[in-house]
């Protein structure tokens, strides 16, 4: 009797163990499979498009934008703004391959303006029916080239009546502003001076336009099931601080059309971009 | 069963004593808990203390049980060092258990039910997220070190008279069982999520050592984070913890105070097998807690509270953890 008991007892602690073995495989098992890294099937991007999101925020420094909110800049200047709006056009987006995609023209056009920001502060341009791909690089235009101005009212597709609208336009005869800042400026002997930033072309007699590429710090990745979304910084800093340091007190309280100052401002502009992140879906 | 009137009182008696001492700013009076179950989670800093096996019998303890975790962060919603920010409350509710299969070896296992908020400075509608989050399994064999000399002390001695320190090796996984919104992903904070939508595997090594009064115990887990359906891969984790705990008997239950440290380091995550930035991180939390054991209940709660941290670029601060819950001993 004692025997069998044991024998029992013993059979039982054996199909424990048993039991221990394979649960210890399984999970063995579950874990290297998780290791694993199965790659991913080629997926034929021939044909597929997709969605591209460019996010703009505009910051001074590593401050975010805020209307009325006083920032220093060089030589004692400080300001504060109550409208940031500029135009962005000819986005090209680059593959790693190195071919390149240039959105439909008559469709490349965007203004950017502060003022439509999110809660967030950033401003969206959603491009559509980007081919399918992985793109490295993003290159676009500040303001509005000769080429395209030289079109007319029609080649300029719906830019022109949101142009209107945002103020972003002088004469036709004039053309595009490039860049608009309104605001005050306070400096040692000055306090809340009108600051007016209405940077463009003029006309056909001065190219203003200028063109700036990123590259991208991850992989932007268009499927027709993800999209993208290219997150730009835009340091507002810069357009007074950047390739040239720029006085209120010299005449740059005022830039509209002058043929000196607007090229430098056009300068300063192309650097205020960064892509801070790209986030893939 | 009808006892369950008493531990009802006692329990929520404990919780209220808990909360009293805890809004205390001597903090000496405290408890924590050596439970081998962590929550599992890729948030920073929610694994909680780890420890050694269950309650009191020092023995392998073995139970079922409901655990309520509650820990928040503040995350920086935006790119710039002025952007407003959002608060991540997280609770989470866990059913858990620590189950015989032998003398030797053991399995716990986990399962969440996460309930997620998070508010944003900036207006933005308010976020919620609930569901069953990620299960874990682990699997444990358990090395009881054998005393040297003969203890006379025990009448029957059956086997040699173990030993009070002991070691054990945990192998596991943690299943796909919450869901991933990719979504999600493009906030500051990723582990605002229910689920990671990956398989990962579990490593664990503990030491415990449980003296007549004083025991301590100490956890090393390595968490290797598998990729999910997006591509999406949270990096690998590190945690680990130790923690001195004190044994205060009474007539028929007893209390066992502790205090510890924790921590984890995380690597970056990964999309596309793509590194990102600013994803990476470390924490590093005291802990302080206690548990009660009265016949078949143990009652626990204990608090993590950050000591340093540097998560995500510095763009995510975690703040207090705290843990309440309550286990049937098997």
């Amino acid at each position: 009797m004692e025997v069998r008991t044991t024998s029992y007892h013993l059979s039982i602690i054996f199909i424990q163990m048993k039991i221990t073995k394979i649960f210890i495989t399984l999970l063995l098992c579950a874990t290297v499979i998780s290791c694993s890294n199965d790659d991913n099937m080629v997926e034929s991007l021939v044909g597929q498009t997709g969605d591209l999101i460019v996010k703009f925020d505009n910051g001074v420094g590593d401050q975010d934008l805020i209307f009325d909110v006083s920032y220093d800049k060089s030589s004692n200047e400080s300001y504060k703004l109550t409208s940031v709006k500029y135009i962005v056009s000819n986005i090209e987006l680059t593959k790693s391959d190195g071919s390149t995609f240039m959105y439909p023209e008559i469709e490349n056009a965007f203004i950017v303006d502060e003022a439509d920001a999110n809660n967030a502060g950033e401003i969206y341009i959603t491009l559509n029916d980007v081919p399918a791909g992985d793109y490295t690089k993003i290159s676009f235009g500040v303001g509005i080239d000769q080429e395209r101005f030289q079109k007319g009212a029609d080649g300029q597709g719906n830019l022109l009546a949101e142009a209107q609208e945002k103020e972003m336009l002088w004469s036709w005869a004039t053309g595009f502003r490039f860049i608009r800042l309104d605001g005050v400026y306070s400096d040692a002997t000055v306090t809340d001076e009108a600051l007016n930033i209405h940077m463009g072309s003029v006309g056909t007699s001065l190219d203003n336009y200028r063109e700036v590429s990123l590259d991208a710090p991850n992989t932007v990745i268009v499927r027709e099931a993800s999209t993208p979304e290219v997150h730009i910084k835009a340091d507002i800093a810069k357009v007074f601080d950047g390739q040239t340091s720029v006085l209120f007190a010299d005449g740059y309280n005022q830039v509209h059309t002058d043929e000196t100052t607007t090229p430098v401002i056009a300068d300063n502009l192309m650097g205020i971009f960064m892509i801070h992140h790209v986030h893939n879906e | 069963m009808q006892n369950i009137k008493i531990y009802i009182p006692t329990f929520l008696l404990f919780l209220i004593g808990y909360c009293g001492l805890a809004s205390e700013p001597d903090p000496c009076n405290y408890n924590h808990e050596f439970m081998l179950l962590k929550p599992f989670c890729d948030l920073c800093g929610c694994a909680t203390s780890s420890g050694s096996s269950g309650f009191g019998t020092l023995a392998n303890s073995n139970f079922i049980g409901l655990r309520y975790t509650h820990q928040s962060f503040e995350s920086k919603d935006g790119i710039f060092a002025n952007s407003p920010s959002s608060h991540e409350y997280l609770n989470t509710y866990q059913l858990w258990a620590q189950i015989p299969i032998t003398q030797k070896f053991y399995a716990s296992a986990s399962l969440p039910y996460q309930d997620l908020n998070r508010t944003f400075e900036s207006g933005s509608a308010n976020e919620a997220l609930n569901g069953i989050g990620d299960a874990s399994v682990v699997g444990w064999f358990k090395w009881q070190f054998y005393s040297n000399k003969e203890n006379d002390s025990i009448p029957y001695p059956v086997t040699r008279p173990l030993s009070k320190h002991s070691i054990q090796i945990g192998v596991g996984a943690k299943l796909p069982t919450g869901e991933f919104e990719e979504s999600l992903t493009d906030r500051v904070n990723p582990g605002f999520q229910v689920g990671t939508g990956s398989l990962d595997g579990i490593f664990s090594l503990g030491y415990n050592y449980g003296g007549d009064k004083i025991g301590f115990s100490s956890m090393l887990t390595y968490y290797l984070k598998g990729e999910n359906k997006n591509d999406y891969r949270y990096g690998n984790q590190f945690n680990y913890s130790g923690n001195v705990y004190y044994k205060i008997p009474f007539t028929r239950s007893s209390l066992m105070p502790f205090v510890g440290v924790s921590g984890d380091s995380y690597q970056s995550i990964e999309q596309y097998e793509e590194a990102q930035a600013d994803t990476d991180g470390r924490l590093l939390n005291g802990t302080f807690g206690t548990e009660y054991a009265t016949g078949k209940f143990i009652l626990g709660a204990n608090a993590a509270i950050p000591i340093s941290q540097d998560l995500f670029g510095g763009n995510v601060k975690a703040s207090e953890r705290l843990t309440i819950y309550v286990n049937f001993a098997l």
